[in-house]
């Protein structure tokens, strides 16, 4: 099992700065500025699992306002209550063998439908809250985490993988209905904090090891490429 | 008689029927009894609602009843709610009631049950109620579901400081389940086995989201909570006007408080409703709302503002005449025309208010950020000021604002415009002065002139004119024009007089002219260097009277002072002296004297503080004092060594220099003690003088006493020898024990001035006693004796203090027929002297001749007297050892003798 989300305290803001500097040095890798040559879905995973970090960083931020927010017990540590309301979230915690045999392909898909639903239920908490300030880091965090989806798509892409299609009436809405009691809801605002945190940890290892994955030892390339000569 | 008792008959039976027709109600039931009876609940409001009609109602009837409603709680016999709900019943009419209950309904079973009356309001007393519904039980629990906790109100909206209950029902007994609120544990009240209520009192409002109570499984995962919305209350608005710019559009404007907005209520809505016209408008803003003033020139207008919420109304009202609201806009189009040097008009315009209404509109000028004046004017449409006292070619800013006349509401804004009044020639000729230089036979004159000022100027200065008119040729001018900034020029001259005019000018005109005269001789300089020069200055009043203004005293050189003052040197001492120099005259020197140096040479050379070590051109080393103030002309030079060699000098110094380091003066300090030796000396020898020609001049006086001729014996020094030793039996002759018989006196001699140191030269004095008594046969006067008293040394411890000789001695003498003065006298003289004997402690006593039986000592008398004899000579005074004086004094105790001592007859 990958670890749960235990911890959504409020970042550091030294932290959000050495992830957006990791960003920054690894752009060049970006493929669309890197001309010198095709150099495959490496940079592009690279760049994914960075930006994953630095979502990491910054939802921590936005986890401990918004929980302060909704008040106790939301915003105790050790509050950890039952996955009641919380049903239609996808689910990041895995089985640890299941985690290993997931094929590039399915590893993505997954990564890609968990963000599309939870960037979905973002925006529903965007619309809900109350106060502008919060509105203002939700939605900022909204376009980073469209960012990541699109980054996804670009490795799937490089890949040659299909993005996954929605099927039609399984757009996951928010519609707090009124037998949808407030403490339920405030519940579920809860769950999606926190699984999209534990979701950006597992993304994290998700592309550091499709990363390793991609880059073979450069020893063999030359060793291939030996074979070739002679 | 038969008449009443048919009276009394009837009335017995109408009461009897009556009776009967009670009994008969009261037995059945009423036909109107309450039926149908339903119940249904409202969680959110937490309120049950009855819903019920009045069984045999006719369909036309219409009958005022009360109904008597009671509610039980968990159990029937636990009433919880009685109320009489009184209301007109019509026939088949379903009638219906609610009732709010405190308690969350899911958290215990309710019954109701009600009865009925016909409602009699002259007498409630006697109503006569239905029968009693059956119990209706409200049993919410049942619908719940099953899952194994719940908790209520769900999501319950409250004001602040309302009390709210709350309960959780478990559906479990073995779980223990703890509740919290905001993370803090409550303490609750068990309904049931699986019922918890907690009463929150005073609740308050936390955070938009709302208030957090939850309760979980002790032992469980299970955790059900709610959330309490706790509003803030929604306060009255406050300073609530309308006021209209246009005539239009009012504008009402409020404070409409803290916000009661949550996350499950939006905040507080305002309606406008105007009561004249019936209008309403809910106002799109929460502070603000505009209302369309209504065209038919509506004048009065009474509005309602109210402010609403989910659970309060609040309103206020206003009641105004539209013309007593009118805040003007602020007027516009303001322009300056007819600017002149001094003065200007101002223009403006205003908003059109209808014809009927005045403006006052006041204008305020500011020149350099200053308001320098204010105006009321009275407007209709345009509005127009005359501005004048103004200054030439200067900027100045005015600005309008108007308010109602009529009624005054609130002026309007400002509105500021600049103008600039045009230039004049300047006012004033510019201040010229000049410096005049022979340079090879020609006169260089270089004129200089200080600026205009901007009063002065009045506009900018573009040049400065210079016409050189020569005084020896009339027609001979020559003009000059010095562009703007320039404050100087030169002029080359040939050597004779000249008259220059200088005016300012700017584009307007010409300044009058700044005049002077050149004389054309630079060598009529008549100041010279060194040379003191007072000035008197003095200005010319209108009436062409001059007034002295100022006195100035100046050089046009200041040369170093030549001489030195004369300098008096007083109060020499051995370490100091004092330098003076009053007569020096500050004002005569070539330059402004500005304190004096003292130089002290000294062949120590050691400066003291104050003074400043100084080389001087000889190459000499001295110290320097300096006094800053040329009035002090006075200097103590201290700190000097005795008997030593100075010179000094004092020199004035000024801005330019000091005076000439001429010639010292030389002085020697004198010694350190020979003052001080002739002011002790000096009196001690006039003293010593003085007494020694006082005491020439009392010689007399003085030996008599101090030298005595004659010592008296009780003064004598040996009385204190006798005393010393303590011997009593030792005493002087006591006069008053002598009983003289005769005496005579024979022969004075007066003193001899032999010395005591002579006994053989002295010549004994002798008494002769007379024989008193018949008895005694003697041969003529044969008693005599020598008094040899002081032969001895005794005398040596005499001294001028023991000489308490009775200076009227020889009148005593005079009276010594009575023997009772005689005694007196010479007793005290005795106990006198007794009494100033010391313990002597000299070896030598002084034996009486006399031995007193008084003063004696009577136990050494002796028992059988020696009898004396004729001419029997009394032994000799003399001074015998201590021990030895009494015997013989013993032996002339009878012998009834004194010594009468004259004041020639001392010895010492």
């Amino acid at each position: 099992m990958l670890p749960a989300a235990g911890e959504l305290a409020a970042g550091d803001s030294w932290g959000m700065l050495a992830c957006l500097c990791a960003v920054l040095w690894h752009l060049p890798a970006v493929p669309a500025l890197n001309r010198t040559g095709d150099p495959g879905p490496g940079p592009s995973i690279q760049k994914t699992y960075d930006l994953t970090r630095y979502l990491e960083h910054q939802l921590r931020s936005l986890a401990g306002t918004y929980l302060n927010y909704l008040g106790p017990p939301f915003n105790e540590p050790d509050f950890n209550p039952p996955r009641l309301g919380a049903e239609t979230l996808p689910r990041a915690t895995v089985n640890l063998d299941v985690w290993r045999s997931l094929n590039d392909k399915l590893r993505l898909t997954q990564n890609y439908e968990a963000y599309s639903h939870l960037l979905c239920y973002l925006r529903g908490l965007n619309r809900q809250a109350a106060t502008a300030e919060l509105r203002r880091s939700l939605a900022h965090f909204c376009t980073s985490l469209q960012g990541l989806l699109g980054s996804i798509a670009g490795v799937m892409a490089a890949l040659g993988y299909p993005l996954p299609q929605p099927l039609p009436g399984t757009e996951p809405t928010w519609a707090p209905g009124p037998a949808h009691s407030d403490f339920l809801q405030k519940m579920d605002d809860f769950w999606l904090l926190k699984e999209l945190q534990t979701w950006l940890w597992r993304s994290a290892k998700d592309f550091n090891r499709l990363k390793k994955k991609m880059q073979p030892p450069a020893a063999a390339v030359t060793l291939h490429l030996e074979a070739h000569g002679f | 008689m038969a008449v009443f008792s048919v009276f009394q008959t009837t009335f017995f039976l109408a009461l009897l029927s009556l009776r009967t027709l009670q009994s008969e109600v009261l037995s059945e039931p009423l036909p109107w009894a309450p039926e149908s009876l339903k119940v249904s609940i409202n969680s959110t409001h937490q309120c049950l609602h009855l819903q019920w009609s009045v069984h045999n109602l006719a369909y036309h009837q219409e009958l005022k009843m009360v109904f008597q409603i009671e509610i039980s709680r968990i159990k029937t016999s636990n009433v919880i709610w009685v109320e009489n709900y009184s209301t007109t019943v019509k026939g088949n009419q379903l009638l219906h009631w609610s009732w709010e209950s405190q308690l969350p309904l899911e958290c215990a079973k309710h019954f109701i049950r009600m009865r009925s009356a016909v409602d009699d309001a002259t007498t409630p007393e006697q109503r006569f109620w239905s029968n009693w519904s059956s119990w209706e039980e409200v049993d919410v629990q049942n619908s719940l579901g099953h899952e194994p906790l719940f908790v209520f109100p769900k999501d319950k909206l409250v004001e602040e400081g309302s009390n709210v209950t709350i309960c959780y029902v478990s559906r479990s007994q073995q779980n223990n389940i703890s509740c919290y609120l905001e993370g803090v544990r409550m303490q609750g009240q068990q309904l049931d086995p699986n019922v918890s209520m907690f009463n929150l009192h005073n609740v308050a409002f936390i955070r938009e989201t709302g208030t957090n109570i939850y309760c979980k499984v002790d032992r469980g995962d299970d955790i059900k909570g709610i959330v309490l919305f706790v509003s803030k209350i929604l306060e009255e608005p406050k300073d609530f006007s309308c006021e209209t710019r246009d005539f239009q559009t009012l504008s009402c404007t409020w404070d409409p408080g803290r916000d009661t907005g949550l996350l499950k209520q939006l905040p507080q809505s305002y309606t406008l409703f105007e009561s004249f016209s019936g209008k309403k408008t809910l106002c799109k803003h929460k502070g603000w709302c505009n209302w369309q003033v209504a065209p038919e020139s509506q004048e009065m207008y009474n509005f309602t503002l109210t402010a609403e919420n989910y659970l309060r109304k609040r309103s206020v009202h206003i009641l105004f005449n539209l013309t007593h609201r009118v805040h003007p806009m602020a007027p516009f189009n303001v322009l300056f025309k007819d600017v002149s040097v001094t003065n200007a008009t101002m223009t403006w315009k205003v908003h059109s208010t209808g014809n009927y209404y005045t403006l006052l509109c006041q204008v305020e000028l500011y020149g350099e950020g200053k308001v320098i004046q204010k105006h009321n004017v009275s407007v209709k449409v345009n509005g127009e000021l005359v501005l004048s006292g103004l200054e030439p070619d200067t900027e100045y800013s005015a600005q309008v604002r108007c308010a109602n006349a009529n009624h005054f509401w609130k002026w309007s804004e400002w509105t500021r415009q600049n103008f600039t009044t045009v230039e004049a020639a300047p006012s004033e000729a510019p201040d010229v002065w000049r410096n005049v230089k022979s340079v090879q036979g020609y006169c260089v004159v270089t004129l200089f002139w200080k600026p205009l000022s901007r009063l002065q100027a009045n506009g900018e200065i573009l040049f400065y004119n210079i016409v050189v008119e020569d005084l020896d040729r009339p027609s001979g001018l020559q003009l000059l024009s010095v562009p703007a900034p320039a404050n100087r020029t030169e002029l080359t001259l040939d050597q004779r007089a000249y008259q220059i005019h200088v005016t300012a000018n700017n584009s307007v005109g010409t300044s009058p002219a700044s005049v002077l005269v050149v004389s054309g001789d630079p060598g009529d300089d008549a100041f010279r260097p060194g040379v003191r020069y007072n000035f008197r200055i003095y200005g010319i009043s209108t009436e062409m009277v001059p007034y002295l203004l100022e006195k100035k005293t100046g050089y046009s050189q200041e040369l170093a002072p030549s001489d030195n003052p004369r300098v008096v040197m007083s109060n020499l001492t051995s370490h100091s002296f004092t330098l003076s120099w009053k007569d020096y005259s500050t004002e005569s020197q070539p330059s402004f004297i500005r304190g004096y140096h003292v130089y002290l040479k000294s062949k120590a050379g050691q400066c003291h503080p104050g003074s400043e070590k100084a080389v001087l051109s000889d190459d000499s080393v001295c110290c320097k004092y300096k006094i800053d103030d040329p009035k002090q002309k006075m200097f103590v030079v201290g700190n000097l060594q005795p008997e030593s060699f100075y010179e000094f000098l004092v020199t004035p110094y000024s801005a330019v220099g000091e005076g000439p380091h001429g010639a010292f003066t030389k002085v020697t300090t004198p010694d350190e003690y020979s003052p001080m030796l002739i002011r002790i000396i000096l009196p001690m020898i006039f003293c010593i003088l003085l007494i020694m020609i006082l005491c020439y001049l009392k010689s007399q006086w003085m030996k008599e006493k101090c030298y005595p001729d004659i010592p008296d014996p009780y003064k004598s020094s040996v009385l204190s020898l006798i005393k010393s030793k303590e011997n009593p039996r030792l005493t002087i002759m006591n006069i008053k024990d002598c009983v003289p018989d005769t005496i005579e006196v024979v022969n004075k001699h007066e003193g001899t001035g032999k010395s005591p140191t002579e006994p053989e030269a002295a010549k004994p004095t002798y008494l002769y006693l007379l024989p008193a008594e018949e008895s005694y046969s003697g041969p003529g006067p044969c008693i005599c004796f020598e008094n040899f008293t002081y032969n001895q040394a005794a005398s040596d411890s005499a001294s001028c203090g023991h000489v308490p000789v009775p200076t009227k001695a020889p009148s005593q003498l005079g009276l010594l027929t009575s023997s009772e003065n005689l005694l007196t006298a010479l007793e005290k003289n005795c106990m006198n002297s007794l009494e100033e004997i010391p313990a002597g402690e000299s070896s030598l006593n002084y034996v009486s001749q006399v031995a007193s039986p008084v003063s004696g000592d009577k136990s050494s008398l002796p028992t059988n007297p020696p009898q004396p004899e004729l001419c029997s000579e009394y032994k000799m005074q003399m001074a015998i050892p201590l021990g030895l004086a009494a015997p013989s004094s013993s032996g002339s105790s009878s012998l009834s003798s004194i010594t009468l001592l004259d004041e020639g007859e001392h010895y010492h």
